[in-house]
């Protein structure tokens, strides 16, 4: 990290530019979801631009920790704790994406004893015959 | 004490404890709001409604997502400043930063501002899907009503009208809403004029009545001497002659008054059939019988009845009057009400009424001075108990308060658990003698089959009945009127989930039995959507133009209007789309909504379809493009001018402003903005607190100041980091 007088003035320098930069990816999400001839795959909102937001947010988003945050001259105890939130956060998605093979709620690929599942036909979900 | 580690690192972790602190409570941040993300692509993925893409307005976003990055880089120059001991510059950077905060604020406030006070409706009715049509827009005011058509012929109606205004009490709300203005009950000239035939009609008739019933008496008397006079003559004798003419001119005069008396009636049912005609015959009840008849026109009226020359105090009173009942009915909150016109109320003791549905009701009812009463006495009593278990909770006329809906609700419990108790002991006792008399070893539910089992039951029931209370699960209350004012509740309609015509139901299972009047729901429209319609039309395999085409939006003449423009242009993007060498397809937006700046384009070109289509091909259909400042957060209301329509409210499936009532999407809109926006202002009030009582401590320990700027700091470009995400997750994709 920056600490004597010369090394703090470079890094003014560096976070000048990388809000410069953070400006620049923001217009380019804007325009990339709202003007036509960037319309990447089908017209309008799809998984394309979706992902495209995704990587820019993701990219901007390492920008701010990496520098503003000075997560390039941290210890490794930060590491582990922003590993380990990190961890969590995608352990909380997968949780969300577990709930898909509930087959009560979703129905059931092997059984079609979708209880709640009007689209599939109910069996006996208890079991008996 | 001097707290340790707050410059200097400690040696096991590297990091200073401050550090050490924001990390872990940063760390924690990111796992909530990675919940939060997660609740999002939840709700998004298993949504059962079209997801709303690019809702939101960009531009205000746009503006915080630059807001919130500027002052990222001001809090880390702020801290660069104070490690080259600038105190100056650190406090221009950190004011900076605070201003951008602020402003971030003000604009989440304007933004949510424009939510709160935006509608949609989701319409309900026939065709293949139940319409589900949405429309958007505000809420506008109705614009009241006048009983100033109503004359009263009477100086006693006069004086009661006079003691009704003087009280407050609101005379008359009558007349058809159309489009937000209800109409007074208008009456044409000719209407009048044809009334006030009808009325002198009336009068000719009475008075040729009286002419006709006047020479009666005499002609009677005369009759009856002559009679007297002839009794014993012989016929042909001058006596007798006097007498038959005498009888004759009698019978004569007694047919002139029967025919009076048929043309006084005859005009009397034609004045009847007049006011009836002109559907005024509610109104005439209203006010009693005295108030039947209409004067020539408004002005001579409101000369008559409101007018300073006649009577000051009453014009003022008058004046006063129509104002408070304009200023009732312009309420916003007015136009989405339910108006009720109340015979009974019928309330449910199974649970516990909404006090608060209960107060309102008595208060509108003081206010417009009628009451409710308990029809008819509330007592326990057991029939064959009939001095011991007789208990009179509230007699017949009690008046509706909370307090005896109390008292009702916990006598029907206290019986419900008599009778509880008893019916079960009766069954424990049928239980046991099915085991023991017909020697059924633990006797299951199939014993419930056998005859002797019911039997045994139907006598139970018969044993069991002079024990029991049986106490009415419900109360009646019925109506005192206490002037000439209509019984009208007007209702929330959020506190109704199933209303007829004949009766409304609440949420808490009062009932309140009437009419309902005219409840359009008056909306100025924003935009049209049928991504629902759609959608539900391709699920049933449908054609989703053919559902749309049932919808009650289009038989709203205005609404089709627009509806057909957007065809047309439609047809023009279409081309253009599919011109190009990717061979592009309108999305669903483009298909099946039509947004506030394409209605007002539309009508900006005269909905005139060439033009339109026109406009589609070569895309150059005025939109608002990101940068319209006067619709910066949404439709602006204030500065355009958008198509009123009224909705029946039998056609509302639903409605809500954009919250989260709306749907999940404005959930969870709210929930990540909502906590976002706190850590905003907390963000603030701990870089505020360093920028104005940090002096001190950087001139005795600068480092350490520079070190809690660059915590705080931390915590800043976290908020800033989470926005990076929030902006295309919910204001692009």
């Amino acid at each position: 990290m920056a600490d004597s007088v010369a090394e703090i003035q470079k890094a003014k320098k560096l976070y000048f530019f990388i809000g410069m930069l953070l400006f620049f990816f923001t217009v380019v999400t804007v325009a990339v979801a709202t003007v036509e001839v960037l319309d990447v795959n089908e017209h309008g909102f799809d998984w394309a631009d979706a992902t495209i937001g995704l990587i820019i947010a993701t990219f901007k988003a390492s920008l701010v920790m990496i520098i503003f945050m000075h997560l390039n001259h941290e210890k490794p105890l930060v590491y582990f704790f922003y590993g380990l939130a990190l961890l969590m956060a995608f352990f909380c998605m997968w949780l969300i994406g577990w709930t898909k093979s509930d087959p009560i709620q979703y129905g059931n690929s092997s059984r079609a004893d979708g209880f709640y599942n009007t689209n599939k036909p109910a069996t006996n979900v208890h079991g008996h015959d | 004490m001097e707290i340790p580690f707050v410059v200097n690192a400690r040696k096991d972790t590297g990091l200073n404890n401050s550090k050490v602190g924001i990390w872990l409570f940063l760390a924690s941040e990111v796992t909530l709001f990675g919940g939060l993300f997660s609740g999002y692509l939840f709700l998004r993925l298993y949504a059962d409604y079209p997801w709303p893409e690019r809702a939101l307005p960009i531009l205000p976003g746009l503006i915080n997502t630059f807001i919130l990055i500027g002052s990222s880089v001001t809090v880390v120059f702020a801290w660069a400043a104070l490690k080259m001991r600038e105190w100056r510059k650190f406090q221009v950077y950190m004011s900076i930063t605070i201003a951008c905060a602020l402003g971030f604020m003000v604009l989440k406030a304007i933004e949510y501002n424009a939510k709160f006070h935006h509608q949609a409706v989701r319409l309900k009715g026939g065709g293949p899907v139940e319409d589900y049509g949405i429309l958007e827009g505000h809420l506008k005011k109705a614009e009241l009503v006048a009983d100033k058509f109503i004359v009263a012929d009477d100086e006693t109606t006069k004086k009661t009208i006079k003691e009704n205004l003087k009280n407050k009490n609101k005379i008359l709300i009558e007349g058809k809403v159309v489009e937000g203005e209800v109409q007074p009950g208008v009456l044409s000239t000719k209407k009048i004029a044809g009334l006030l035939a009808a009325k002198s009609e009336i009068k000719a008739a009475n008075e040729a009545l009286t002419k006709a019933k006047e020479p009666l008496e005499a002609l009677a008397e005369a009759a009856a001497k002559a009679v007297e006079a002839a009794d014993g003559a012989e016929e042909g004798t001058a006596e007798a002659k006097a007498a038959a003419s005498a009888k004759e001119a009698l019978a004569t005069a007694e047919k002139n008054a029967e025919i009076a008396q048929e043309n006084l009636e005859k005009a009397e049912d034609a004045y009847e059939n007049l006011l009836s005609d002109l559907g005024h015959d509610k109104l005439v009840s209203y006010v009693g019988d005295s108030l039947k008849e209409f004067n020539g026109d408004a002005a001579a009226f409101e000369k008559e009845i409101f007018g300073k020359e006649k009577d000051e105090d009453f014009g003022k009173l008058g004046t006063e009057m129509v104002s408070d009942l304009k200023a009732a009915v312009s309420s916003p909150e007015y136009a989405n009400k339910l108006v009720f016109e109340a015979d009974k109320l019928v309330v449910t003791l199974m649970r516990p009424t909404h006090e608060a549905y209960i107060d309102d009701i008595l208060e509108q009812a003081k206010e417009r001075n009628f009451k409710f009463i308990l029809s008819k006495d509330y007592a326990l009593s057991r029939s064959g108990f009939p001095k011991e278990g007789e208990k009179l909770i509230a007699s017949a006329g009690d008046a509706l308060s909370v307090d005896l809906l109390d008292d009702l609700e916990d006598a029907f419990l206290d019986a419900r658990a008599h009778d509880s108790t008893i019916r079960t002991s009766y069954e424990k006792a049928s239980w046991a003698w099915i085991r023991d008399e017909e020697k059924i070893d633990d006797p299951g539910y199939d014993v419930i089959d056998m005859q002797v089992w019911k039997d045994r039951r139907e006598d139970d029931k018969k044993n069991q009945a002079p024990h029991l209370y049986g106490a009415p699960s419900e109360v009646e209350f019925e109506i005192v009127r206490n002037s000439f004012a209509p019984c009208v509740l007007i209702l929330n309609p959020s506190s109704i989930p199933v209303s007829g015509a004949d009766q409304v139901k609440l949420r808490d299972d009062t009932v309140v039995k009437g009419r309902m009047l005219e409840s359009p729901m008056i909306m100025k429209v924003d935009a049209i959507d049928f991504n629902s319609t759609a959608l539900r039309a391709e699920k049933e395999g449908i054609d989703p133009a053919a559902a749309i085409e049932t919808s009650w939006i289009l038989t709203e003449p205005k609404l089709k209007k627009i509806w057909d423009a957007h065809q047309a242009w439609l047809k023009g993007h279409t081309k253009r789309l599919a011109d190009k060498e990717r061979n592009l397809k309108p999305t669903a937006n483009d298909k099946y909504r039509v947004n506030w700046d394409q209605l007002l384009a539309y009508r900006d070109l005269d909905y005139d379809h060439a033009k339109i289509e026109k406009a589609g091909e070569d895309k150059t259909l005025k939109r608002s493009g990101i940068f319209d400042l006067n619709g910066f957060a949404g439709a602006n209301h204030k500065v355009y001018d958008f198509p009123k329509v009224s909705i029946p409210r039998d056609k509302v499936g639903f409605e809500s402003t954009f919250t989260p009532k709306w749907n999940t999407y404005y959930a969870i809109y709210f929930t990540i903005t909502g906590l976002h926006g706190l850590h905003v202002i907390g963000g603030m009030i701990v870089l505020g607190y360093y920028l104005f009582f940090g002096r001190k401590m950087y001139d005795s320990n600068p480092d350490w100041l520079a070190n809690r700027v660059e915590v705080g700091g931390l915590f800043w470009h976290f908020v800033d980091l989470v926005w990076i995400f929030l902006f295309p997750i919910l204001y692009l994709m």
